[in-house]
C-alpha cells in the first residue's frame, strides 16, 4: 500500500467526513413562508386562540415535512455523467447525465443535477467556465432517463470536474436540498484549431525548396517518387519532368512524398512581458498556440512524418515523435496547459534540440516577439560556426504579435473536434467496415438505419 | 396540459375553501353567504379564460376600476353592518377575485395563497364551530396538495431558464411532466400529505399553552337560546326542541382514580331547571333565588367526575348528574358556578357567546341527598300550589288511582309510585311529539288525562307533579336532559336537543334513620315510547353517528378546547412518566447487571476457578474476546480495503470501457460468462449465437454486443475517443438490449 496516498485519503476521508455530503438550503419563498408561520405562531401563542395555532400548526406541517420528504426524494437514486476526456476550445461541450431511480414505487420528481468543472491550474482564476446544469422532470420507478448539455467548451487548459450535485426542493419548494456525489473525471481543453490556409502551404513549400536547393543532392534521394501532375503557376522549373512534357505536348511536373514526410519542427516562443501585458500580446500569444496546435493536427494527419514541439521557458521543453493520434494527443496536451513566458530564449531552446532535427527538418519559429534568427543561431552551441547561416535560411520565422499568423489560419465555423474525427477515422473508412464511431456515426454495423429514441431528441446528426 | 388543469383546479378549489371558511360561519354579515358562489362562479370562468389564454385577463385599468370599487364595497359593508374585521375579510374576496382574472406569475400565484390563508385566519376568529372547523381541514388539505403542485409549477418555470442548454427537453406536447398524475404519484402525495398533517398537529399539540386563560377557548360564537330552560316555560314548548339533533354538550366521564371511564349504567337525567309554579299552562321558575357555593363536599366512595363541554346557549342554566357535590369551571379563572339551595338548579355567573368547560363531580349513588340544598321551608305553599279549576278533577282521579293502587293513605312514597305507574305503565296514555287540542276550554295538562292521552314528557311531568300535589304529596317538576349518544371510540357522551326531558321530585318523608324528607326522582315517561322517539330524530346511521360524534369530539376537546389542564394530562404527564419509568427501570437493570457481575467475577481464592462457575465465566470471556477479535478484523479489513482504494476502476475510465463492462455484467446474470482464454471479440461473437437463439425480441438487439466489443477495442487498443453521438447511440443499444432480456425473463 501506498502510504501517502493512505495518508491523503485519510485524511480526504476525514475532510469528507466533516464537509457535510447533503446540504439543506433555505429557499427565499421557504424564508417567508417560515417568516409567517412564526408569525402565525406567535399570534396564536399570545392570544391563546386555538385555531389560530392551529393554522399555525398545519403551516409550520410542511416546514418540518421539507425536512424528511426532501431527504425521501433523493433516496436511491444514481446519477451518473458521460463526459468526454477532451475538447477544443470553443467547440461544443456535450455532458451526457443519466438519473436511474431504483425505488419501486415512486417517481423521482422535478430534480436538478448540478455538474461542477473547476480549472485545475491556478491561472485560469476569472475564466468564464460553464456550470451544466440539467433538469430531470420525472424519472419513473424503475426507470431511468438521460439528459444531453450542451455548453462551449471554456477557453484551453487543463480542467477537472469534481463532483455532481443532486437538488431537489420536494416537497413544497421550501426548503434545498444538495446531494454531492463524487464523480472526479478530468476534461483537457484544447486549444482552438482551425485549418491552414494555401498560404501557408505555399510558404512550407517555399522553405522547404530553399532547404533542397541547399541540399539537393541528399534530399532528391530521400524523396520518393509520386507521380506527375500537370504544370501550375508557381511550380518551380527545376522539377518539369521534361521527357514526359514532351511527350505529351504540355509541362509536367514531378511530385514526390517529401512535401509531406520530410521531419517538422514547430518552435514556440511563448513569451510575454513580465509586466504591463496588453490584451493584444495575451492575444498574440494564443493565437501562436492556435496555429502552432493547427500544425500539429494537419501535420498528424498523415502518419510517418515525424513532428517536434519545442518551446522556450526557463526550462525548454520538447515533445517529439512520428505523426499519430497518440502523439497528436500529447502535443494538444502540452500546447493546452502551455503557460506565457517571461524568460528563455531561442538559443537555449535549439540547444535542447535533436540534432537531426536542426540538421533535416523544416523548422517553423513561431513566436510572440521579434526574433533575430541570425543572433539566436549564432548563440546556440548547437549551430557553431557558420553553419546558422544556412538553418537560418530554411526557417519560417513566425511574429504573432505582428500579425504573421493572420492569413495562415483560417478558423471554420465547424467544430474543431470534427477535424480531429476526420484524422482519426480516416484508416477504418478505408478498411471498408462501416463504423457506427466518429463523424460517420449513422448506419450500424448491419446497415439498417439508426432507430433514434424519445430520449435525446435534440442531437443534431452529422 | 393536463398538470397546468390540474394545478389551476387545485388553486381554485383551495380559494373556495379559504371563501367558505371564512363565510361559513359569519352569520353576523348579512351578505356573506354571496362570496363563496361568487369564487366559484369567477374560478371557472377564470379556469376556462385568463389561465388559457393570458390576453382574456382583466385589463389593467378595469382591475383598479374594481379594487376601487370594492374598497367602496367594504366601507359600505362597515357603515351597515359595524363589523370591520367581516368588513377587511370580505376586502381580501374581493382582491382574491380581481385577481383571479388577470394572468398569473409565481408572485400572483403567492399573492392568492396569502389571501387564502388570510381568509382562513379571520375566519377561525371569527368562529370556531364544527362546521368552520371541517372547512378548516378541507382547506388545509387542498392547500398541501396545492402547495406540491405549486412546487412542481416553479420548478417547471425554473428548469425553463435552462433551456437554451439542456439538449433534452423534457416533455411531449408541452406537458412538464409526462405521466405525473399515476397512482404511485397520488399515493405519494397522501403519504406527504398525511405526514405533513401529522406533524402540523403534533406542533399545535405541543405548543406551550398559557394556564387559566380565557382565551383560550377561542373567540366566541354567537350563544344560541334553547327553549324549555328560560325562567317561563309554556306547556309544550319543550317538544320544539325534542326534533332536533344539534348537541347541547359532551361529556366525559372520570371514576375517583381520575381514569376515563363509561356512563354508569343507570339512566342519567342531567338536571337543570327546577320548575315549581304552574299557571295557565305555564311553568315557572322560583322567583326567589337563594344561591350559595357548594359546600365541602362529604367523603364518599362512589365519585363520579364529569368533564362537561356545554355550546354556546344564551340561558345560565347547566347540567349535572345530581347528587352534585361540586362544579368548577374551566379555563374561567373568576367564573363562578353556584348552587340555588332552594330548588337544587346550578347556575353560571357568565352567560352569553362562547362554549363554556365546566367539571360536576357527582356521587354515582343517584339516591343520596344533594349537599348544600335547604331542607327548611319546603312546607311553602308553591310546592302544593294547583291552579283551583282543575284541582278538584285531579284529585278525583288521582284518588280513584290510589284507590284502585289500594296505597296506604299515609305512604306518600307509595303513592307518588302508584301515580308514576298510572301514567306510565297502565297503556292508557302515548307518546307523541305531534300534538293536538281536543277540548281548548280546559287547561292542557287536565285536557292530556282526560281527553287526549298523548303527548311528551313535558306533559307527563306536569301531570304528575299536579297529580301529586292534587293529593297532598309536595313536587316539583325539572327540565333538563335524559341520557345521550355514547360513543363508545372516543368515549365521550354527546347529549343532544332531542335528549331534553322532564321529570319530577316529589319531596317524601326521609328513610328510617336519615333527614325527616327527601327528594324522590319519579319520571313518567314511558321509557321505550320516548327512547323510539328519540333515536328517529337525526335519521343517520349509527356508525356514522359514531364517526360524526368522534370527529366533534376531537374537534371540541382536542382542538377547540385544548387547553393546558387537557395538554398536561394527556401529553406532558404522560411524557414524564414515561421518562420516570424508564430511568427507573434502566437503574433497576444497571443494578442487577452489576449485582449479577460482581457475584460472576468474584473469586475469593484461584481454587473457586475451577468450578462450573468458573467455566462459564471462562467461556464466555473467550467468545467475547474472540467476538472482538472478529469485529475488529472485520473493520481493519475493510479500512485496508479503503485505504488502498479503488482497483483502478475509478469513474475516469472511458465510457467505451464502461460500457463493455456493462455488456459483461448484464450478460453474465443470465449466464454468459467470458473465460479469461476467450477474447472480447470471441465474447462478442457468442454473445450474437447466445441472443440469437433466445428468440425474436433479443434477435433484434443481437448485434449489441458486436458493437460495444468494437468501441471497446477501438478506445482499450486504438487510444482513439468516441465522440458523444456514437456513445448516446451505443448506451441505448445497450438499454434496448437490458429491456429485451428483462422483458424476456418477465
Amino acid at each position: 500500500m501506498d502510504a501517502r496516498g493512505g495518508l491523503g485519503r485519510l485524511a480526504q476521508w476525514l475532510l469528507r467526513g466533516l464537509w457535510p455530503t447533503q446540504r439543506l438550503i433555505w429557499t427565499w419563498e421557504g424564508v417567508c413562508y417560515v417568516l409567517v408561520s412564526f408569525g402565525l405562531l406567535w399570534a396564536g401563542y399570545s392570544q391563546q386562540i386555538n385555531l389560530i395555532l392551529l393554522v399555525a400548526g398545519l403551516t409550520a406541517g410542511p416546514i418540518v415535512a421539507s425536512f424528511v420528504a426532501s431527504a425521501s426524494m433523493l433516496r436511491r437514486l444514481n446519477v451518473s455523467r458521460r463526459a468526454p476526456a477532451y475538447v477544443f476550445a470553443g467547440d461544443p461541450l456535450v455532458l451526457d447525465y443519466t438519473l436511474e431511480n431504483e425505488r419501486t414505487w415512486t417517481a423521482a420528481l422535478a430534480l436538478f443535477i448540478e455538474d461542477d468543472l473547476a480549472p485545475t491550474d491556478r491561472g485560469h482564476a476569472g475564466t468564464s467556465i460553464p456550470t451544466p446544469r440539467v433538469f430531470f422532470a420525472r424519472v419513473g420507478p424503475r426507470d431511468r432517463a438521460r439528459l444531453r448539455w450542451e455548453g462551449v467548451a471554456p477557453r484551453r487548459g487543463r480542467y477537472r470536474f469534481r463532483h455532481l450535485e443532486l437538488v431537489t426542493r420536494a416537497p413544497f419548494g421550501l426548503l434545498e436540498r444538495r446531494v454531492t456525489v463524487e464523480a472526479p473525471a478530468p476534461l483537457i481543453v484544447y486549444p482552438t484549431v482551425g485549418q491552414l490556409t494555401r498560404r501557408w502551404h505555399l510558404m512550407q513549400r517555399q522553405a522547404i525548396e530553399t532547404q533542397r536547393g541547399q541540399r539537393h543532392d541528399r534530399s532528391a534521394q530521400q524523396q520518393e517518387y509520386h507521380g506527375l501532375r500537370d504544370y501550375r503557376p508557381g511550380d518551380s522549373p527545376r522539377w518539369i519532368h521534361w521527357r514526359t512534357s514532351a511527350r505529351l505536348g504540355k509541362p509536367m511536373i514531378k511530385e514526390f512524398e517529401q512535401e509531406n514526410e520530410q521531419d517538422l519542427a514547430i518552435l514556440l516562443d511563448p513569451w510575454l512581458p513580465r509586466s504591463k501585458v496588453t490584451p493584444a500580446q495575451r492575444d498574440a500569444l494564443e493565437k501562436a498556440i492556435q496555429f502552432a496546435a493547427t500544425v500539429c493536427l494537419e501535420t498528424c494527419r498523415r502518419s510517418g512524418r515525424r513532428l517536434l514541439l519545442g518551446w522556450t521557458g526557463a526550462t525548454p521543453g520538447v515533445c517529439q515523435g512520428p505523426g499519430s493520434v497518440k502523439l497528436l494527443h500529447e502535443l494538444l496536451e502540452q500546447l493546452a496547459v502551455m503557460r506565457a513566458s517571461t524568460e528563455g530564449t531561442l538559443s537555449t531552446l535549439l540547444d535542447a534540440l535533436p540534432p537531426a532535427t536542426l540538421r533535416e527538418a523544416a523548422i517553423v519559429v513561431v513566436s510572440t516577439r521579434p526574433l533575430n534568427l541570425a543572433e539566436e543561431a549564432e548563440r546556440s552551441a548547437r549551430l557553431s560556426g557558420g553553419s546558422w547561416r544556412g538553418w537560418v535560411g530554411r526557417v519560417i520565422l513566425l511574429d504573432a504579435a505582428r500579425g504573421d499568423l493572420n492569413d495562415l489560419v483560417q478558423y471554420a465555423e465547424a467544430a474543431a473536434s470534427s477535424v480531429l474525427a476526420r484524422r482519426e477515422t480516416e484508416p477504418e473508412r478505408s478498411g471498408g467496415r462501416e463504423q457506427i464511431f466518429g463523424a460517420g456515426a449513422e448506419v450500424q454495423a448491419n446497415g439498417q438505419p439508426e432507430t433514434s429514441t424519445a430520449e435525446t431528441p435534440g442531437v443534431p446528426r452529422p | 396540459m393536463i398538470f397546468a388543469t390540474v394545478y389551476r383546479a387545485s388553486f381554485y378549489l383551495m380559494l373556495l375553501f379559504a371563501t367558505l371558511s371564512l363565510n361559513v360561519d359569519a352569520t353576523d354579515s348579512k351578505v356573506a353567504w354571496l362570496f363563496p358562489p361568487a369564487v366559484a362562479v369567477v374560478g371557472a370562468l377564470a379556469f376556462l379564460t385568463v389561465d388559457r389564454h393570458p390576453q382574456l385577463g382583466l385589463p389593467r385599468p378595469l382591475a383598479y376600476g374594481l379594487l376601487l370599487t370594492a374598497f367602496g364595497l367594504a366601507v359600505l359593508e362597515y357603515s351597515a353592518e359595524e363589523n370591520l374585521v367581516l368588513a377587511l375579510a370580505h376586502f381580501l374576496v374581493y382582491l382574491q377575485v380581481v385577481k383571479m382574472l388577470l394572468p398569473k406569475t409565481v408572485e400572483d400565484d403567492w399573492l392568492l395563497f396569502s389571501l387564502g390563508v388570510m381568509q382562513v385566519l379571520v375566519g377561525a376568529v371569527v368562529s370556531q364551530s364544527d362546521r368552520e372547523g371541517m372547512m378548516m381541514i378541507i382547506w388545509a388539505l387542498l392547500a398541501l396538495w396545492m402547495l406540491g403542485l405549486f412546487y412542481l409549477h416553479r420548478e417547471n418555470l425554473r428548469a425553463r431558464s435552462l433551456a437554451g442548454t439542456t439538449v433534452s427537453a423534457p416533455g411531449a406536447g408541452g406537458e412538464p411532466y409526462p405521466g405525473l398524475i399515476s397512482s404511485s404519484f397520488i399515493f405519494s402525495a397522501l403519504r406527504v400529505m398525511a405526514t405533513t398533517f401529522a406533524l402540523g398537529s403534533a406542533i399545535f399539540l405541543l405548543m406551550p399553552r398559557r394556564a387559566s386563560n380565557a382565551r383560550a377557548q377561542g373567540v366566541e360564537s354567537t350563544a344560541k337560546h334553547m327553549t324549555g330552560f328560560d325562567d317561563e316555560v309554556q306547556l309544550g314548548q319543550l317538544g320544539e326542541i325534542l326534533e332536533s339533533d344539534s348537541i347541547v354538550m359532551s361529556v366525559e366521564f372520570y371514576n375517583e382514580n381520575d381514569q376515563r371511564v363509561a356512563p354508569p349504567d343507570d339512566l342519567l337525567y342531567w338536571r337543570g331547571v327546577t320548575m315549581e309554579s304552574y299557571r295557565d299552562a305555564r311553568w315557572h321558575r322560583t322567583t326567589w333565588k337563594e344561591r350559595q357555593t357548594f359546600p365541602t363536599p362529604p367523603s364518599f366512595n362512589r365519585r363520579l367526575r364529569q368533564a362537561i363541554k356545554l355550546e354556546p346557549t344564551d340561558s345560565d342554566v347547566l347540567f349535572g348528574l345530581r347528587p352534585m357535590y361540586s362544579a368548577t369551571a374551566v379555563g374561567r379563572r373568576l367564573a363562578i358556578i353556584e348552587l340555588n339551595s332552594r330548588d337544587g338548579t346550578i347556575r353560571r355567573d357568565y352567560a352569553g357567546r362562547g362554549t363554556y368547560d365546566y367539571v360536576v363531580v357527582s356521587n354515582a349513588d343517584p339516591e343520596a341527598a344533594q349537599p348544600g340544598e335547604q331542607m327548611y321551608g319546603l312546607e311553602r305553599a308553591s310546592l302544593l300550589a294547583v291552579p283551583g279549576p282543575i284541582e278538584s278533577k285531579l284529585r278525583e282521579i288521582a284518588q280513584d288511582v290510589l284507590r284502585r293502587e289500594s296505597v296506604a293513605p299515609n305512604d306518600q312514597l307509595a303513592a307518588a309510585r302508584a301515580l308514576e305507574r298510572y301514567l306510565r305503565d297502565s297503556g292508557q296514555f302515548g307518546y307523541t311529539l305531534h300534538l293536538s287540542v281536543v277540548d281548548p276550554n280546559i287547561d292542557p295538562v287536565l285536557d292530556f288525562l282526560i281527553n287526549r292521552k298523548e303527548g311528551h314528557c313535558e306533559y307527563y311531568a306536569s301531570a304528575l307533579t299536579l297529580l301529586l300535589r292534587s293529593v297532598g304529596i309536595r313536587a316539583r317538576m325539572v327540565n333538563g336532559f335524559k341520557g345521550g349518544d355514547w360513543a363508545a371510540l372516543t368515549r365521550v357522551l354527546s347529549v343532544r336537543q332531542k335528549h331534553a326531558h322532564s321529570w319530577v321530585e316529589a319531596l317524601v318523608p326521609g328513610r328510617d334513620g336519615e333527614e325527616p324528607q327527601r327528594w324522590v326522582r319519579l319520571d313518567a315517561t314511558p321509557a321505550t315510547a320516548r327512547a323510539r322517539s328519540v333515536a328517529e330524530v337525526g335519521g343517520v346511521g349509527g356508525g356514522f353517528r359514531q364517526f360524526s360524534d368522534a370527529i366533534r369530539y376531537l374537534w371540541v376537546f382536542y382542538i377547540v378546547g385544548f387547553n393546558v389542564e387537557r395538554q398536561n394530562t394527556m401529553l406532558y404527564q404522560p411524557i414524564r412518566e414515561l421518562v420516570r419509568e424508564a430511568r427507573e427501570g434502566f437503574a433497576l437493570m444497571g443494578k442487577w447487571l452489576r449485582e449479577m457481575l460482581t457475584s460472576l467475577l468474584t473469586f475469593k481464592n484461584p481454587g473457586q476457578f475451577f468450578s462450573p462457575r468458573g467455566f462459564a465465566v471462562a467461556f464466555i470471556g473467550l467468545l467475547l474476546v474472540s467476538a472482538l477479535f472478529q469485529v475488529a478484523r472485520w473493520f481493519w479489513r475493510r479500512l485496508f480495503r479503503w485505504l488502498r482504494g479503488p482497483d483502478g476502476d475509478g469513474g475516469a475510465l472511458p465510457a467505451g470501457v464502461l460500457f463493455y463492462r456493462r455488456l459483461a455484467t448484464l450478460l453474465g446474470e443470465y449466464g454468459l460468462e467470458r473465460p479469461p482464454a476467450e477474447t472480447p471479440r470471441e465474447f462478442a461473437r457468442r454473445a450474437t449465437v447466445f441472443l440469437t437463439g433466445r428468440g425474436a425480441g433479443t434477435q433484434a438487439v443481437a448485434d449489441v454486443p458486436d458493437l460495444v466489443v468494437d468501441a471497446f477495442y477501438h478506445i482499450r487498443f486504438g487510444h482513439r475517443d468516441l465522440d458523444s453521438d456514437a456513445l448516446a447511440k451505443l448506451e441505448r443499444s445497450l438499454d434496448a438490449l437490458e429491456s429485451e432480456l428483462h422483458s424476456e425473463e418477465r
